[in-house]
Order: C-alpha cells, then structure tokens, then sequence
C-alpha cells in the first residue's frame, strides 16, 4: 500500500505544481476591481459624484463630463446590492461627496450578486452569510471558471490586459455593426435578460434596498440622480415591455417620493446606433453624450 | 455530494485511508465503516431523507427474511406483496404522485369536468429509483430462490447503499454484490490504479464533454423556435453525447471508487454510442437497468404467452415502464414505447438483414459497418430529442422543425454564449470519442484473445489506447489539464433526477 500511495503522490506532483502555478497567476493578474479601487482610493478627498450602475454604466458614462468631479464606480454585472455596499463603505473616506448617479438596467430588479468573491477580495465587503474559504484558498478553482481561467492563462505573460481608466472610467471606441444589426442576436440577448427577470425569486427585496439607500443618501445631504440606461432599438423590441414599464414606474414613484432627478433613457431616440458598441452597452460617444445629459440635468436640478 | 465536487475529492480518500487501515480479516468493520460513509455521504443532499433510505432497506430486510423462512407458499406470495407494494408505493408517491393527479385532471378536463385534484409539493428524495429497484431485485430473487436472503443487516444495509452506486447506479443485484460483501476484500495495488484511471476518464466525460455540450444543448432547446434545423439537428446529436458522458461518466466514477475499495460493480454501459443497430444499442446502454426489466418484467410477462406478437407486446410494454421510471413525465413514457417497437422491428429484421449481408458480402464491409452505426447513432439523437423535450408538445414541435429547408443551411444560429462555446462542445465530444472508438476496439481483441486462451472474463476497465508508458503518462496529464481548463461550468449529474 505505502508504495501505491507513494507512486500516486509523485503522480500527483507536477498537477499540484500546475495548481500553485495557476494560482500565482490568478492573484498576480490585471484586475478592473483592483485598479479602479486604487484610482478611487487615490482620489477620494476629490471625488464629488460618484456613478454606480452594471457594465452598461462602466463603459457607457463618461465621468469627464461631469462639472463636479466625477468617479465611475460601475462594475460588470454589479448589482444594486452592491451598488450601495461600495458607496456605504466608501462614504466616510469621501469627504466631498455630493452627488450619486444610480443607473439601472432593464433587469436591475431582478438581479442577485454572482461575482460577490471579487467584492470581498477587493474591497473587503462581506455579507454576514457569506463565506469564501474555498476561494480564498484557490481562487483558481473556486473563484474562476475555467474559461476565465484559459484568458488568465493565455494573457498571464503576452498580452496582459491593461486598464488605462479615467476617473475610473474607459469605453470601447466603435459600434459592433454585426451584432447590433443581427437580429438573432438581439432576441438571444433579450431572451437572457428577459430570464433574468422571470426567475427572479427575490420579490421586492432590491426596489425596497434602493427606498432606503436613497433615504440614506438624502440624510446624508447627498443628492441621488436616478437614470435607466439606453437600450437600443432592436433589442427593445424583444424586452419584455411590462417589465420596462414597470421599471419606470419604480423609479418614478422614488425620484417623485425623495424629489430627486430621474432620467428616463431606456428608449431615448437621442442614442442613435453610432453611440452603442452593442445592444446594450453605449460606446465612447455615447458615454459622453449620456454624461453630458446627466451632468444638465443635475445643474437643471439645482437651480 | 457530487462525484465532481471537492467534497467528494476529500470524502473518497479519507474513506479509502480509513478503510484499508482496517485489517481485510475484520471487514465486518469496514462494512460499518462503509455504511457509515455511505449514510454521512446521502445525508449531505438532505439528512431527512436518510429515514426513508433506512425504513426501506429494514422494509426489504425482514421481507426477504420472512419470504425465505414462510412454510407456505402463500404466505411467501403475502410477503413479497407487501414488500413491493411499500417499495412501489414510496416510489410512486414521491415520484409519480403529482404526474398522475395531473394526468387525470387533464383527462377530466378533456369531458369538461374540473376536478380539482390536489397536487402537493413533493421533493423528490435523490436515488429513489435506484435504492428501490435494488431492494425489489433482492426480495424477488430470494423469493424465486436465486439467493438466501443475508441475515447480517450490515452487509444488506451496506448492499443498499453502498455510496458510489446510490444515487445514480449501476442497479446492482444481489447475487452480485451480496457475495463480495461477505468476504475479505484484498488491497491489490492494480485495484487503485485501474479505479483511479477510471475515476480520471468519468470525470472527463461528465465535466469536460457533458457540462460543455450541455452548455450548448440548453441553449438550443431553449430557443428551438426560432433556430434553424441544422442547428435542432446538432442539438439532438449533442444532447445524446451530453446524456451519455453525463451518465457513463457517473458510472465510470461510481466504478472507479467502489474498485479502490476493492468491490466490483456491474458494467453499466459498453460503448453504445458505437452501436449497429438499435437492439445492440440496449445491449450497452444502462446495461444494469435493461437488464434489471428484462429480468423482472419481460421475462416473467413472456412466460404467460407463446405467440410471437405477444412478445413483441412484451418488449414494448418493458420499454413504456423503463421511460417511466426514467421519469414522471409523457416524453420519458413516449421515448420507452418508441424504443420498445424500434426493438421490435429491429429484432424481428435481424434475421433478413444476416441474409442480405451474407448476400452481398457485406458482414466485414468496414464502410457497411460503420454506415450502420451511424444510422443506429442518429436514429437514438433523433428520438433523444423527447428525453430532452419539457413536455410531448415542445419536442414533437422541435422533432418536426428538423425537416425544413434550412437543415442544408451553410451556417448556424446564434448563441449567447457565442459560436466558439459550439466548437469547443464539438471537438470535446470527438476527443472522446477517439478514444472510446480506440478502446472498444483494444477491448475487442483482448475479448478474443480471453476467448482463444480460455481466460475468464476480466472485469470492465478503461485502459487508454497508449501502448508505451510515456504516452499513457502524458495522456494522463492531458486528460487532468483539460479538466481543469475546460470543465463547463458545474452541473449535476442528469440521472440524479430519476
């Protein structure tokens, strides 16, 4: 038997020398998280609007076209919840802060957080039944699906990503004609956001999270601006239309109960195809052209 | 907890420690620990679930023992009854129960009655169908006196559920196991590394080829309706090879482990997907289960007939009640009676296809033969597509959406996960089967040499088609990196819900 279990283990030797490998790769990778979270941190006393929101957000406001100092603290797929952790944890270190632009997504409502690892990982935020033993001692295997784990892989010397960010903020610089004009597509990608809401089984846990977070913000003499961020055409055509009616309704009964800005931009004929990389994310002149949007409004808002 | 979970990556060795610490000569206590293990194991999905698992195998225990002991043949008769009924009666209630109140609603309905029937919430207990049939073979085999039932609880406790094969299979019979588990078991060092190859092979089946194609299918059957036909055509294909590495894979573990434990378990699937007809298709899918209707239904239903129809009846009958114990649902019912009379019609041609081969000279034609797979192969995807399908509607609809014009259409339809998601599915499942093609062949000529040297059979192992040590070895790494790289994204095992 010892000599069995010897054989497996110098078998198993050059696998765990792979895993160790992989993990130094995993932890010593690029992230988005880990350099907006330095740029945040490095310009905290600063910052005066913060925006927080999903991937639509990240690429898609241009926080340069703010008149107060702006910061993009939009992450992919990051949701509500999470939205107000980072601004609840982040609120004491930024004393300027005067402004939150909360956007939303079609399936804002009905998302629950699935990237919660890098949140903890980054930036320390834990929900008390949230445990991440398993990802802390191999992120490689618990914190990664293998997909990401092949671009770690295959990225982890040549072609190492790089976030050149503004204000925590970077966009794409052109439209994907192929897929925003492929109709396929665009009922694929409706299909899945349509799903997202449909197997919602939260209720109204977020809507009634985004009642108090911006109680809290307006205790705090900070100012919310609400704003549902632009679809285009074709793939409005394939959403469900109560839900996005819905979603107005919400915003608008909040933006009505704490007076606050809300702009409605889910369907606003200003974004034209030239200002979306794809059906639901705005490219770089879009971001400006909906920053510079937001930016009016809040200075219509204070006068 | 999963065989391809990391749970089971620390339960299995500590149980293989723990096991051969203890002396083989005291393997009543390795029994206990095995029960143990196995209790601790079934808990892990739902502790309260453990109850039923215990009140069945003790139901089955004393049934066995009074069937054995019963003076009279009545009394015997009462014994077995009652013991099928509890097995049955469990199984239909936690299974079935909801599907035939619906079922009678719906036929209520149909004569514009609403009944409004209850239908309840019903959890189904994990492994249900395949504790059960275990506990039915052992009452029916002591009762046709093809065993003495065990009077040590352990070793039938152990027997019942015996963690690599209570979730999921193989159906074991008692005959088989029983006897491994009332004598010492000896560590043999070509023990570990064959499970321990086999362990490597199933889990690249179910987490490399299945999750991946599954990946693909999902999408596809999700959006049938709008999807062109070629792409409905790769759906069937690829959800045929998903089922079967999900499922030969499972096997393949459940296999590998019982083996580091040195206890053997029954085959449970031998290449089907290289089939040449559909008969020879049963003869290597779910061999266990085929083999479990065919011993306690089919045969006892042809021993009440002599005509030719009347087996042919038997067949279809055999296949209706394996679909529904696949599940509590139309497409699984439908699946069984079409494969029951594709049986049919293929064992009932079998004679005149010999003689149109033996005609043309046909019976070592290498294209002939692999023609035939093929066909075999694409009539199983096809009819697949119901094992798939929610409900009959859907997939007569996907069924029927295959002929159109666009089947001939250059390219495919869109996924979310994107084209490469399709390819990668694609040359995952010819990677497997490369090397299941070469295998079955290696494991034809061993057959023939066992047969020419009069050896007894050897007991089922994968061996991998690599005759030097190097490149064996290098597969071994291979086939581990592309678990860790290519693993789809963790799903259960697809048998876990019958």
């Amino acid at each position: 038997m010892k000599n069995v279990l010897f054989r497996i283990f110098i078998f198993c030797l050059p696998v765990l020398a792979f895993i160790i490998f992989m993990e130094i790769c995993v932890r010593t990778f690029p992230s988005m998280y880990e350099s907006k979270k330095e740029q945040l941190v490095a310009a905290a006393d600063s910052i005066e609007l913060l925006i927080l929101g999903t991937s639509s957000a990240m690429d898609g406001v241009d926080p340069s076209q703010f008149t107060p100092y702006a910061f993009n603290l939009a992450f992919a797929a990051q949701p509500l919840e999470y939205d107000i952790l980072l601004t609840r944890k982040y609120l004491p270190e930024l004393p300027k802060l005067k402004y939150v632009v909360i956007t939303t997504i079609f399936s804002s409502f009905y998302n629950e957080g699935t990237r919660s690892f890098y949140y903890y990982h980054f930036f320390g935020i834990k929900q008390p039944q949230q445990s991440f033993w398993k990802e802390d001692m191999l992120q490689s295997f618990f914190a990664h699906d293998s997909e990401q784990m092949r671009y770690i892989l295959a990225h982890s010397f040549m072609n190492r990503p790089r976030f050149e960010l503004v204000k925590g903020w970077s966009s794409f610089h052109n439209t994907d004609y192929q897929s925003v004009m492929n109709d396929d597509k665009a009922r694929l990608r409706a299909d899945f956001f349509n799903g997202v809401q449909r197997n919602y089984k939260g209720g109204d846990r977020v809507f009634n999270d985004l009642d108090s977070f911006l109680d809290f913000l307006k205790s705090k003499n900070i100012m919310p601006v609400l704003v549902t961020m632009p679809y285009h055409e074709n793939i409005r055509k394939y959403l469900d239309r109560a839900v996005a009616r819905k979603n107005t309704e919400r915003l608008t009964f909040l933006a009505e109960k704490y007076n606050i800005a809300f702009l409605d931009l889910y369907a606003d004929t200003v974004f034209v195809t030239e200002d979306f990389h794809n059906f639901d994310h705005l490219n770089e002149d879009g971001g400006i052209k909906l920053a510079t949007i937001v930016n009016n409004k809040i200075k219509e808002k204070q006068k | 907890m999963l065989f391809n979970s990391f749970g089971y990556l620390l339960f299995l060795p500590l149980v293989f420690f723990l096991y051969w610490a203890i002396k083989p000569e005291k393997f009543r206590m390795q029994n206990i620990l095995l029960v143990a293990a196995s209790y601790f194991f079934y808990g892990s999905w739902d502790w309260r679930f453990l109850f039923l698992l215990i009140f069945s195998t003790a139901i089955n225990y004393f049934a066995g023992l009074r069937i054995w002991e019963s003076d009279s043949q009545s009394k015997k008769k009462v014994w077995l009854v009652s013991g099928i009924v509890v097995n049955l009666g469990f199984l239909g209630f936690f299974k079935y129960y909801n599907f035939f109140i619906e079922s009678f609603a719906d036929l209520l309905n149909v004569f514009g009655i609403n009944s409004g029937l209850w239908t309840l919430k019903i959890i189904l207990p994990v492994g249900i169908s395949f504790y059960t049939f275990h506990g039915l073979s052992y009452i029916l085999d002591i009762y046709n006196r093809r065993i003495e039932p065990t009077r040590n609880v352990i070793d039938y406790s152990l027997f019942v559920c015996f963690f690599p094969l209570l979730v999921a299979g193989p159906v074991e019979r008692a005959t088989h196991l029983l006897p491994q588990l009332k004598k010492p078991r000896t560590f043999l060092s070509s023990n570990v590394t064959d499970g321990l190859k086999q362990i490597l092979w199933g889990l690249f089946k179910k987490m490399v080829v299945a999750d991946n194609c599954a990946v693909v299918v999902d999408q596809i059957f999700d959006n049938y309706s709008v999807l062109p036909a070629n792409t409905l055509l790769l759906g069937a294909i690829l959800g045929l090879i998903q089922i079967y590495c999900d499922f030969s894979g499972y096997s393949d573990i459940a296999l590998g482990s019982a083996r580091l434990l040195g206890i053997e378990l029954l085959q449970n699937f031998n290449y089907p997907l290289f089939a040449s007809s559909v008969s020879d298709y049963w003869k290597r899918n779910h061999i266990s289960m085929t083999t479990w209707f065919m011993d306690y239904i089919y045969y006892p239903l042809t021993d009440r007939g002599n005509s030719l129809r009347y087996w042919n009846a038997c067949i279809i009958i055999t296949f209706i009640l394996s679909g529904l114990w696949h599940g509590a649902n139309w497409t699984f019912i439908v699946w069984g009676g079409i494969h029951g009379l594709m049986l049919v019609v293929s064992i009932n041609s079998s004679r005149r296809r010999r003689k149109f081969e033996k005609k043309y000279n046909l019976t070592d034609n290498g294209f002939y033969r692999f023609a035939r797979i093929v066909k075999t192969f694409m009539i199983v995807a096809f009819v697949g597509i119901l094992f798939r399908g929610k409900n009959l509607t859907e997939a007569v609809s996907y069924m029927s959406n295959i002929f159109s014009a666009s089947l001939f259409s250059p390219s495919i339809g869109e996924f979310n996960t994107g084209k490469k998601s399709v390819l990668i599915a694609i040359v995952l499942s010819a990677i497997m089967f490369l090397v299941e093609w070469n295998e079955r062949r290696e494991e034809k000529r061993r057959e023939e040499k066992r047969r020419e040297e009069k050896r007894r059979e050897e007991y089922y192992t994968i061996r991998y088609p690599c005759k030097k040590k190097w490149q064996r070895y290098s597969m071994y790494y291979a086939i581990i990196l592309a678990i860790i790289l290519y693993a789809g994204k963790g799903q259960q095992f697809v048998y876990f819900q019958f």
